[in-house]
């Protein structure tokens, strides 16, 4: 921590000589095209890189096909083409199709580009910290959404450790599999389908629902598959464990889940099920499937934006390096329908057939009131709405507990040692 | 040199020696049938819901989708190329399907045959290349499925994947019943059937089979050898096109991933059926039925509640030692194989 604030004292140090030499430039020339006219620049802050009168911000997402990333890069994109960030800011989407390999140098040409910002889906927790760190270096606002990274100067803005609504324990594999464990009344058979094995999320999601099976002996995991976070695959390979084990109690199903509904529909049976965030999946509870529903928002993408937005427009005095986003858990009990396309406190699945089966009521969260269903579908704003920047005050609420600092960052704060959390999950402990 | 094999071949393929119920063509299949039966009644060991009729439906339904592609791919292997482009049709024609029906509001029917033309001409484009400029088949393949894949995602400018019309997820989910069982499992039959007629009863598949075991042969009696080299491409890529509309219909909507878990069991089926890469010889019925037998070991593997990782393993060990067992099977060692190939590229074609 204190390295980091030497750190970032040095930048601000150097961030404001910059400010100076370059208002000295504009001075000299007569003009007044310099950020400060605009009133974009903060007290403290630099003027933009690439010597423009907008600051470059650079939205990324893989482009995978998948309703989720495309929703994010979107609502990132629609955040910052509004009032007030518009006058100030030019949104440029970048999508990756390929690894970290090639996000890396991603990275560097953003960089180079003059990016001022840089909101990015990191595929690696580790491999882009070198890039990242000379990007912070060049005063470039670095912000990882949903998948976190390491590297200390990179914001990392995610659910993945947050304590969702209704609940007093972190980590969705823990809260989903602790649901399950309640909706098949505590003993039987069910079935773990897995994302990406081997990723750091689904371990994450693995051990800490493990870690609550721990409290219901009479549960057995039958087997456990990967369903690769695609509902076909995990369409395809639940029907196999269907077909094994017919007395099958209970399914708990990574990000995909829609296609163990479709094969337990196929095979004709009705046993609860915990997946993600799927419209398909939430329309079954709503016609009241047992189910728990509750994954990652892709509202995360607008939120990463929005605090690269305030870092940079508002300056980074006070904004916390580890934001845990907010995210609910819906059950047939609370899933409610939202009427309207903009964000309506409370409503988790939009009508029928309205949208896509993969697509999510997610997009709305309450951190990002600015989102609408058009947002995530076009990168446009909705007419008429604007954005409501973030203030230090208000994303400190936010800021992660040090116990699970160890999940995103691999390290813990000073002060702080490694210990395993309640969850099952290696976090850190006082002392 | 290069006439031997084909003789050979021809006798042990067309088998007119050996009374039809001892021919491979028989045997094998029989054989593999009564495999997959015995894995799937030993899977009581592992789980006391196996055997059922419900695991045996399931399974038939998940072989339709490896079958239809084992057809397009065993003809193409036959002739000793290999089709990488096969997730990418998939996705193509899943994709062309959804969107006539969704985004423009067309009828099924239409788009299943714009979808069906669209592979054809995938198929035709990778087989010109081919058979024209001799550029070896998986490379062709795999950049036609490369800028399919593109394509598709530039087309749904990676949007949610459209929805899938009703009829055709009443087809193919399992959720649609004729005679007391699953639509899928009697389009197994039928695609059975029909590529029995199709590969070992046509014209046009024995002229495959001759192009196979020796091109030069077959160009010597006369059979348009590059039209018959290209229409095997077409075909396999109208399979595949085939199987990404049956796929669309399980799955319910046209993601992009849809082809990449089917292209691999499709090959092992190929294989483990004992057909030769660029021999001529194949039966499409051992290939179907391994088809069944590949899938039942899946199904039975995933009830030993085994971690992923060692069910990967598991599932490599048995294909490895199927393929060997195929091999003892057609009395053809792997090194015996080996000389017939260079035996027939020294007489050139």
């Amino acid at each position: 921590m204190r390295s980091r604030t030497g750190r970032g004292l040095a930048l601000l140090a150097a961030a404001g000589a910059l400010v100076l030499a370059l208002a000295g430039c504009s001075g000299s020339g007569g003009g007044g095209t310099g950020g400060d006219a605009s009133g974009c620049v903060p007290s403290g802050g630099h003027a933009p890189r690439a010597g423009g009168d907008k600051y470059i911000v650079y939205m990324n997402a893989l482009n995978i096909g998948n309703a989720w990333q495309e929703e994010a890069a979107n609502l990132g994109v629609s955040v910052a083409s509004m009032e007030p960030y518009s006058k100030c800011v030019e949104v440029r989407k970048e999508l990756t199709d390929g690894d970290a390999q090639a996000q890396i140098s991603q990275v560097q040409s953003m960089v180079a580009a003059g990016a001022d910002a840089i909101v990015m889906y990191a595929l690696s927790p580790t491999a882009l910290n070198a890039a990242f760190r000379d990007a912070c270096q060049q005063g470039v606002t670095v912000i990882s959404y949903d998948a976190t990274v390491t590297e200390p100067c990179v914001y990392n803005v995610s659910y993945l450790t947050s304590i969702p609504q209704g609940s007093t324990h972190p980590f969705m594999g823990y809260n989903s599999m602790t649901a399950l464990a309640k909706l098949i009344g505590g003993k039987g058979g069910i079935s773990y389908a897995h994302g990406v094995v081997g990723t750091s999320t689904d371990n994450i999601h693995y051990n800490s629902a493990m870690a609550a099976l721990k409290n219901y002996p009479d549960i057995k995991v039958l087997t456990e598959y990967e369903g690769k976070w695609s509902s076909s695959v995990q369409q395809a390979e639940s029907a196999k464990v269907l077909a094994s084990f017919p007395n099958i109690t209970g399914m708990w199903c990574a990000y995909g889940e829609s296609g163990c509904i479709k094969s337990l529909k196929a095979a004709g049976k009705e046993i609860p099920v915990t997946g993600e965030t799927s419209n398909y999946f939430r329309e079954q509870l709503l016609a009241g499937w047992p189910g728990a529903s509750i994954g990652s928002p892709p509202a995360q993408g607008g939120i990463g934006m929005k605090v690269a937005l305030a870092v940079l427009l508002e300056g980074a005095k006070g904004i916390p390096l580890d934001i845990e986003v907010p995210y609910k858990i819906v059950t047939a009990e609370n899933v409610k329908v939202c009427d309207k396309d903009t964000y309506t406190d409370g409503c988790n699945v939009f009508p029928p057939g309205k949208v896509g089966d993969e697509e999510t009521a997610d997009i709305f969260n309450e951190m990002l009131p600015e989102s609408s269903l058009s947002a995530s579908q076009t990168g446009k704003p909705a007419a008429g709405m604007t954005a409501t920047p973030y203030t230090a005050d208000y994303l400190s609420k936010y800021e992660q507990d040090p116990s699970r600092r160890y999940v995103t960052r691999e390290a813990c704060p000073d002060g702080w040692k490694k210990a395993t959390l309640p969850e099952g999950v290696e976090g850190c402990a006082k002392g | 040199m290069a006439t031997t094999t084909f003789t050979e071949t021809m006798v042990t393929s067309s088998s007119r020696a050996v009374p039809w119920w001892r021919s491979p063509g028989f045997v094998r299949p029989v054989v593999l049938l009564v495999i997959a039966v015995a894995v799937l009644v030993a899977g009581r060991i592992f789980s006391a819901g196996l055997p059922s009729w419900g695991a045996a439906e399931a399974i038939v339904t998940q072989s339709l989708f490896v079958a239809v592609l084992a057809f397009g791919q065993g003809l193409v292997m036959l002739i000793g190329g290999l089709d990488l482009s096969i997730p990418g049709v998939i996705a193509l024609s899943a994709t062309t399907v959804a969107l006539w029906t969704s985004a423009f509001k067309g009828d099924a029917l239409t788009g299943v045959l714009i979808a069906l033309a669209c592979s054809a001409l995938v198929g035709l484009i990778d087989g010109f290349l081919i058979a024209r400029f001799q550029i070896p088949a998986f490379i062709v393949t795999l950049a036609m499925g490369g800028v399919l894949t593109g394509l598709t995602i530039g087309v749904t400018f990676g949007r949610t994947a459209p929805p899938s019309p009703a009829a055709i997820v009443l087809l193919f989910s399992g959720s649609g019943k004729l005679f007391g069982v699953g639509i899928p499992v009697v389009v197994f039959i039928l695609v059975g059937i029909i590529g029995y007629f199709i590969q070992s009863r046509s014209t046009w598949g024995r002229r495959v089979y001759l192009f196979g075991s020796s091109p030069a042969a077959s160009r010597l009696s006369g059979v348009p050898v590059r039209r018959v080299e290209i229409s095997v491409y077409v075909v396999g890529a109208l399979a595949s096109g085939i199987a990404g509309i049956m796929l669309l219909g399980f799955s319910g909507n046209a993601q992009l991933s849809l082809g990449d878990e089917w292209m691999m069991p499709a090959i092992a089926a190929v294989l483990v059926g004992g057909t030769v890469i660029g021999s001529g010889y194949g039966f499409w019925q051992s290939t179907l039925m391994s088809c069944v037998l590949l899938t039942t070991i899946t199904v039975v593997i995933q009830a030993t509640g085994f971690s992923q990782g060692w069910k990967n393993v598991l599932y490599g060990v048995v294909v490895l030692l199927a393929l060997l067992l195929m091999r003892r099977g057609t009395g053809r060692s792997p090194m015996r194989l080996l000389q017939n190939r260079i035996r027939r590229t020294a007489g050139g074609n």
